[in-house]
């Protein structure tokens, strides 16, 4: 009897030790892979959508509304009413990713807005406008981000 | 011995249990049941996975990814923010499920642990591609250099033909191009300005494509005497001399009327003025202290004698006009802060000056973007850059520097600041922002051992065959029309595309513009510059352009009048097309101005335009409006005639 109790005993053992290998790592890890180990080089903050939205707001949309999306690109002070601050913060409630894809597509005068907002549904296709429309809701984000840092 | 028996029976038992017993608790099993617990809890409907590895085996790319075991949500939308590894893929062009994972952003495919996949283990040396370098994926099977929607990959296969790294580098799909002759340096620049090129060429032209050889100062002194003893234009072309300014005028009135001149040829619309202007050509903000007043005016009077093939028009000045031009430069573009006085007189030119000059000049490659009668072109190359993309780890020679021991690193650093692995290096920094060093990288990084399939391959359009002849081919190589236009394909894009020209414009307007062109779009910085073309050359174009660059598909008939122009105003208005436009003195200055268009679009073009901007010109910011025919036609009849008619 004791020595079949020994020998559950050392089964059991053994089922522990085997029992503990998998290691315990949580989801996220880490940014690890983001960036060069060692070198300073800054991965973009935004996701894939939103880079691909930053270039085509570059293209398309900074001209009027700014670089930044503030609503002072080189084309705004000719119009009247001046072009949307898209990073205000005061705004951000109502720049939701609905209204935004709406007015991108629409234009100005399908949401009782400015004509001067062209209508863009048929010159960009619908995952270009949802890629604009990820890149628009971060602006609001980048630029408080970057206001909030104290100055020199 | 049954008792023996016994304990060794156990231990086979045990060591039977081991195996699936570590295979039972592995990484990926805690992954998948916290990934269905987690999906259960969410309010959408997410079907849960049934335990087990899970992979994507691509055959014609004999890959194999397990990543799909860990990451379960890369298909369902609801998860877009959900935390890693459970985060829905970023939409793309290409399926996943087609190509796999690793593809695109390398790491072990095979592996089931994240450290293994990741590729941080021994033994592995292609760990993820880091983010910064992503799109050097791209590049694997897009092989053109402008790849859409992979701009840092298309930058840095620019700025790979614009440094000209075949020079001394053997890469695909790159030709070593060779720059002006350096022959008659010695009478082109002055010795000072070539001493402190050779030191810095960045400090001397901002935007150079030269690289700096961060040579010794005996070095430059030595390469400095030995270019400036080549005084021979190739060719054997003399340089005229100066002619002397007529008796009755002053220095002031001559400098005074070159300064007109300058400003009327519109210099500036390709040369840069201490960074403004346009880009397309060298900044003249210091050019004085550059060249020799005697190359300069030469220059002028025909560029093609001095530097064959170069993309300078050749301005119809009179010979008292070019002078003119010349003093007025002279007086103007001088750097200020260079003391020529107290820079060392050149050292006399000797057996030892040739010596250490060729042997200097064949050490750097010089010969790989220059000619130099004499001296060897090319030649002493460095290592072939085919494949780097897939250099393995171990044959990285990182010297004693201190970067990361990743191949990316590598290149960075080699593109940074090549000579921290080694005294001996050769290679020259080029100056380049952190964010140009990205993009190179990132082109080196996609360039792989083994070639992707066939079908997977994008090559790109091959180059076009259009050579203009005759009296107008003539017209093209003296103006240099292709260095700002593209004509079937062959060009630069700085301006406009005239394949459609003749079908586009009126031809009273295309003549008038010919004599004094004007800027259609102010907010551009480069302009046509006026070229004093006379008028035998300017009847040539006009007739080649009107008669050759048409399309006949655009000359359809279209219904625009009067009557319709009411309607054309209550569109234009309701698609705010005066946000872009100026019309009647108000509007936005991003579109050309509409005021007399009429005069200058033919009202067919006009109409199509409308109706579909991106066919027309591809890549422009016009919107398009949805018009149908009748609505462009309208909009059309308004433009012509913004007065309109009665109804």
């Amino acid at each position: 009897m004791k020595r079949r109790g020994a020998a559950r005993g050392w089964l059991a053992v053994l089922l522990l030790v085997t029992g503990c290998g998998g290691e315990n790592r949580s989801p996220d890890a880490g940014p690890v892979y983001r960036s060069v180990p060692g070198l300073e080089i800054e991965p973009s903050p935004l996701g894939y959508e939103a880079r691909r939205g930053a270039l085509l707001f570059a293209k398309h949309c900074a001209l009027c509304h700014g670089q930044r999306g503030q609503g002072d690109g080189f084309n705004a002070f000719n119009l009247d009413p001046r072009p949307t601050n898209l990073a205000d913060p005061a705004r951000q409630s109502r720049l939701t990713p609905d209204h935004l894809r709406e007015v991108i597509r629409e234009g100005g005068r399908g949401v009782n807005l400015a004509a001067t907002m062209p209508a863009y549904g048929a010159t960009l296709t619908a995952d270009e406008i949802e890629d604009l429309v990820a890149y628009i809701t971060q602006l609001g984000r980048v630029v408080a981000a970057q206001d909030s840092v104290p100055g020199p | 011995m049954s008792k023996a028996f016994g304990i060794v029976s156990v231990i086979c038992l045990g060591l039977l249990a081991l195996v699936p017993g570590r295979d039972y608790f592995r990484e990926w099993r805690k992954y998948q049941k916290h990934y269905n617990e987690y999906v259960s809890a969410l309010p959408v409907k997410i079907a849960a996975v049934r335990p087990g590895i899970r992979q994507i085996w691509s055959q014609d790319l004999e890959r194999v990814d397990r990543c799909v075991s860990c990451h379960l949500g890369l298909r369902e939308d609801a998860l877009a923010d959900a935390p890693q590894p459970y985060r829905r893929h970023p939409r793309m062009h290409h399926d996943f499920e087609e190509i796999g994972c690793t593809i695109c952003h390398d790491g072990q495919g095979l592996a089931t642990s994240f450290e293994a996949s990741v590729g941080l283990v021994e033994y592995w040396d292609k760990p993820l591609l880091p983010q910064p370098f992503m799109e050097a994926a791209c590049g694997r099977c897009h092989l053109e250099e402008e790849v859409p929607e992979a701009p840092v990959l298309s930058r840095g296969r620019q700025l790979m033909r614009e440094l000209n790294c075949a020079a001394c580098h053997v890469l695909p799909r790159l030709e070593r191009r060779v720059v002006q002759p350096l022959d008659g340096i010695g009478h082109k620049v002055q010795p000072g300005w070539l001493r402190r090129w050779l030191d810095n060429p960045a400090s001397q032209i901002p935007n150079t494509r030269m690289p700096d050889f961060e040579l010794q100062d005996d070095e430059v002194e030595f390469l400095t005497a030995f270019l400036s003893s080549f005084t021979r234009f190739p060719g054997d072309v003399e340089l005229e001399p100066l002619p002397a300014p007529p008796p009755g005028m002053s220095d002031d009135q001559l400098v005074e009327l070159g300064g007109t001149r300058l400003r009327e040829a519109r210099c500036i619309s390709c040369h840069a003025f201490e960074g403004k202007g346009g880009r397309v050509a060298v900044d003249l903000a210091k050019i004085a202290s550059k060249v020799s007043e005697s190359w300069l005016y030469n220059f002028l009077a025909d560029p093609q004698r001095l530097q064959p093939g170069i993309e300078m028009p050749r301005y119809g000045f009179t010979a008292l006009e070019r002078l003119a031009v010349v003093r007025y430069m002279f007086s103007e573009y001088v750097d200020w802060d260079v003391d020529e006085a107290a820079s060392p007189p050149l050292l006399t030119a000797g057996t030892e000056v040739f010596d250490r000059g060729r042997e200097l000049y064949v050490r750097y490659n010089c010969g790989g973007c220059h000619r130099l009668a004499g001296l060897p072109e090319g030649g002493n190359p460095g290592p072939d850059l085919t494949r780097i993309g897939d250099k393995k780890q171990y044959e990285i020679e990182f010297g004693h520097s201190e970067i990361a021991r990743t191949l990316p690193a590598y290149l960075f650093a080699k593109v940074s600041t090549p000579r921290i692995f080694g005294e001996s290096m050769r290679m020259p920094v080029p100056a380049l922002g952190e964010a140009d060093r990205v993009a190179v990288t990132t082109a080196l990084l996609g360039l792989k051992e083994k070639p992707v399939p066939e079908a997977y391959r994008r090559a790109g359009t091959p180059p076009s065959a259009y050579d203009p002849q005759g009296d107008w081919g003539r017209v093209v190589d003296r103006y240099a029309c292709l260095g700002c236009h593209v004509i079937q394909g062959r060009g630069r894009l700085v301006a406009t595309d005239l394949s459609r020209e003749g079908s586009q414009v009126n031809e009273a307007w295309l003549r008038r513009y010919f004599q004094l062109p004007y800027t259609l779009r102010p907010i551009l910085t480069e302009r046509m510059p006026n070229l004093f073309m006379s008028d035998e050359e300017i009847d040539v174009a006009v007739r080649y352009i009107t008669t050759a660059l048409r399309d006949d598909s655009l000359e359809t008939r279209v219904a625009v009048d009067r009557t319709k122009s009411a309607q054309g105003a209550r569109l234009f208005r309701d698609h705010g097309c005066i946000g872009c436009h100026q019309l009647g003195g108000a509007g936005g200055y991003v579109g050309p101005p509409l005021d007399g268009v009429g005069e200058r679009l033919r009202p067919a073009w006009l109409v199509r335009w409308l109706e579909d901007p991106q066919e027309q010109m591809p890549g422009t910011l016009e919107p398009d409006h949805g018009f149908t025919r009748a609505d462009a036609e309208a909009v059309a009849s308004y433009l012509m005639w913004p007065g309109g008619g009665a109804p």
